[in-house]
């Protein structure tokens, strides 16, 4: 699995420099206005950088060349979710940075902070959940279509969602107990992977 | 031993079916695999290599059955095929490394030189490789963790004569060591001709030659005769004919051959053409 981790690092290291700088922007938007939604969006781009290893890996044939390797399926299944657990991690450490900072300028409060790491982690981990079995299943090309159509409608929802609450004048706030909630993505994640290996297990190239 | 066994495998896909029963390829030799497009030689390879399970049947590598997730024996087998790539976004030393990490006994030194031997660029992205400069690379990879099976799906496929040699002098040098064993496949007979020890011609999914190259041109013989001389041989004695403006060509086991026929040279390729007419009359 290391491997196939390194080959998505030099892949992401070339690849990816403007992704991350988007990322970056929507989580600073997010702080500035104070508004979720551009934090789950910079979120959802990171979670995104994997999925897109697997499209190139498509494009380019890797998928099949793997398979020929010396490396389990589940391995490669792995490696991606690893590879996503990973960069949501990235995604909440840009936002605490960034959160610190606007925190310190007494811009924000720390419960905003936690609340938009709630939503980051909510977000982050469904996205993965849904959308990687769906790529690994029909391939990224029809996938997408099906990506689109899961996603468009969660993002506009949360948009709405934060628009009411703000016109409505609700504080956003949020405490340790709402991290209880979490434990739904991770079961969906869990369950993903557990579904992804079995697509790929059954795969024929 | 043998290196490869398939025991009745089967494969279908609409309206293809592939069926190999007690396909062998004995450990120690280079095997030639030929056939013509859709003829089953690359799903045979993907079955190989776990790529495609099969319908039926089963595999035995190295004198053992392999299941689907067959990681040890992949260990074992560098392997070349036409729609798999290393990835696209990494330059020959990065993918050096990513391997370095896959195969246990990855030999560093050995890719290297076989980078420098084969002209590959070091720096370069793979995208920006030539399909040529690809297939190099891909057999760098598949020659330097001490494989001891090659499975080779049309690797000379698009490379220039002077490349085309020295990959076969590569493969040559590779089964030096009495344990080590090639199956390839190729469009390119001449190829196998100059390589091989054994013939494997698979068309419309079955095997129907497996023999020893030195064997094929004691054992067949392609006779020519005029048109009205061939209607008269025995029908089931032709293995396959062409027509030409001045006679008949046809192919036939030695000693089914008459004697007012005129026995003539024939290479692989030639056998490949009238095995697939076989027997028909154009």
């Amino acid at each position: 699995m290391i491997a196939l981790m390194l080959k998505d690092w030099y892949v992401l290291v070339r690849q990816s420099k403007f992704t991350m700088a988007i990322v970056m922007v929507f989580t600073c938007i997010g702080f500035m206005s104070s508004t979720v939604y551009y934090a789950a969006i910079g979120t959802i781009v990171c979670v995104m950088l994997p999925l897109t290893t697997m499209a190139y890996d498509q494009m380019n044939h890797w998928d099949q060349f793997v398979i020929g390797l010396p490396i389990e399926r589940k391995d490669v299944v792995k490696s991606k979710y690893v590879l996503a657990l990973l960069a949501l991690s990235v995604s909440i450490l840009m936002l605490l940075v960034f959160g610190l900072v606007f925190f310190l300028l007494k811009r924000i409060t720390l419960e905003t902070i936690l609340f938009m790491i709630w939503i980051q982690l909510f977000a982050g981990m469904f996205f993965i959940s849904v959308n990687y079995p769906i790529v690994i299943k029909l391939g990224f090309e029809r996938g997408r279509i099906w990506y689109l159509i899961i996603t468009i409608p969660i993002v506009s929802l949360a948009g709405i969602l934060n628009s009411v609450v703000n016109s409505n004048g609700v504080s956003i706030s949020a405490s340790l107990g709402n991290f209880i909630y979490l434990i739904i993505p991770i079961l969906m994640l869990i369950g993903s992977y557990f579904l992804s290996v079995r697509f790929l297990e059954n795969k024929d190239y | 031993m043998d290196a490869i066994r398939c025991i009745g495998l089967k494969k279908k896909y609409g309206d293809f079916s592939l069926y190999l029963d007690n396909f062998v390829v004995p450990q120690g030799t280079i095997v030639g695999l030929i056939g013509e497009n859709g003829a089953g030689k690359s799903t045979t390879i993907r079955l190989l290599l776990s790529l495609t399970s099969a319908d039926e049947g089963s595999i035995e590598l190295f004198g053992e059955a392999v299941d689907r997730c067959n990681v040890r024996h992949k260990d074992l087998i560098g392997f070349v095929m036409e729609d798999a790539w290393p990835s696209a976004y990494l330059n020959a030393i990065q993918t050096g490394k990513v391997m370095e990490k896959v195969y246990t006994r990855w030999d560093a030194t050995c890719y290297d030189k076989l980078l420098d031997r084969l002209s590959i660029p070091k720096e370069k992205l793979f995208k920006q490789f030539s399909h040529g400069m690809k297939m190099k690379l891909v057999l760098a990879i598949a020659l330097s963790h001490h494989a001891k099976l090659l499975i080779l799906d049309e690797p000379t496929s698009s490379l220039d004569p002077m490349t085309r040699d020295e990959i076969l002098s590569i493969l040559m040098e590779f089964t030096r060591e009495e344990d080590h064993t090639v199956l390839i496949s190729s469009h390119i007979i001449s190829d196998l001709e100059k390589i091989s020890d054994y013939i494997t011609y698979i068309h419309q999914g079955r095997i129907i030659l497996n023999s020893e190259k030195d064997q094929l041109e004691q054992d067949y013989v392609l006779a020519s005769c005029t048109h009205q001389q061939s209607f008269d041989l025995d029908p089931s004695t032709i293995l396959g004919r062409k027509d030409t403006p001045y006679g008949a060509k046809v192919l036939m086991k030695c000693e089914h051959v008459p004697d007012f026929m005129q026995r003539q040279q024939f290479n692989l390729e030639e056998m490949m053409i009238l095995l697939a007419k076989g027997g028909t009359i154009r």
